[in-house]
């Protein structure tokens, strides 16, 4: 009996981390997979969001990508929600969840993703990416209090209030966040073998450099503290939430 | 102190391309002050104007976050590492 077929990934973003996540944990037979995301597909994502393809322009990226998760095998499961994961649809999309990829390109959906998967004590594997390379985060399932082990609010501590550099502004090599689709994927197999997450990953794909860190939980991050009980009383500013 | 700062890609337009400078500094707020007498403009991408590592940077010294070490203050010693790695939103 496969250990992964009874379990549930949430893929918040079905983009050029989320796409080669999904593939590569439905390949290693999770058997539930649910896609979180209320774009369409563009001419412009096709070299690095390995889901889609040309005749598949302007249809909602969550169905098209839960259709080929699908078309891997009878053992796949996968459902989209063409919606967001913002603070008052987290609670509902983390129900039945084992451990959630986050995939989504701005600053405010990551912290809405991390303080939720705090909260509710889900998984989470959470990445960034831009030009050539990024970074990768696994994050156990303490949740909030004194055993609270790192986060991204460890990490980063709150959304930059500046703009972020993200694909649209600064370019994205396909192959570079297609490694770090990948590293998510394995990283959701290890806490998913019941590893306990905090371990950091940065990736530069121009000098082919991967290297892991395991910065120790803040004292001062809100969870650590349980200063963080309701998300919608959260500024998650400085732009809209998106998945 | 001879240490190596490792550029990530997203502050290499600051520094020509280079993804390490070698410099000589005593400690990380040092290596910082060094950094941008070489490369102007990498200062204010990672600490603020009141003197503090923005939030979303992490600095590490080898595989040490110099949160947990002392800071700024870190001391450095030859042959170290220092390593920018910023928040980077990108993904879709």
């Amino acid at each position: 009996m496969n250990p992964l077929a009874d379990q549930t990934v949430l893929l918040v973003g079905a983009g050029g981390l989320g796409c080669p996540a999904g593939h590569a944990l439905a390949r290693a037979g999770v058997g539930r997979l649910v896609v979180v995301d209320d774009d369409t597909v563009e001419g412009t994502n096709l070299h690095r969001q390995i889901l889609f393809c040309e005749s598949d322009i302007g249809r909602p990226k969550a169905t098209v990508a839960a259709e080929r998760l699908m078309s891997l095998g009878p053992h796949v499961h996968a459902e989209a929600r063409l919606t967001r994961f913002l603070p008052e649809t987290a609670a509902s999309l983390l129900e039945g969840v084992d451990l959630v990829v986050e995939g989504s390109d701005n600053f405010p959906s990551k912290f809405v993703v991390a303080d939720a998967c705090a909260l509710h004590r889900v998984p989470v594997v959470q990445a960034g990416a831009v030009r050539w390379g990024g970074w990768a985060l696994a994050v156990g399932a303490s949740g909030p209090g004194p055993r609270h082990t790192t986060c991204l609010r460890c990490v980063f501590e709150e959304p930059p209030r500046a703009p972020a550099l993200g694909c649209e502004r600064a370019g994205i090599i396909g192959p570079v966040v297609g490694v770090l689709g990948a590293l998510q994927a394995t990283l959701a197999l290890r806490l998913l073998a019941g590893e306990p997450g905090g371990s950091l990953h940065s990736y530069d794909g121009r000098r082919d450099r991967l290297r892991e860190t395991r910065p120790a939980p803040r004292p001062r991050c809100p969870h650590a503290r349980g200063d963080i009980a309701d998300l919608e009383r959260i500024d998650y500013a400085p732009t809209a939430a998106g998945a | 102190m001879a240490v190596t700062v490792r550029i990530p890609p997203a502050l290499r337009s600051l520094t020509e391309g280079s993804d390490e400078v070698l410099l000589e500094a005593g400690t990380v707020r040092a290596a910082i002050d060094a950094l941008e007498a070489v490369h102007p403009g990498l200062k204010e991408r990672v600490m603020s104007e009141e003197g503090k590592v923005l939030r979303f940077v992490n600095l590490f010294v080898g595989e040490e976050d110099i949160r947990m070490l002392d800071g700024l203050d870190t001391e450095l010693k030859d042959g170290d590492d220092l390593s920018i790695i910023p928040a980077i939103a990108g993904g879709r």
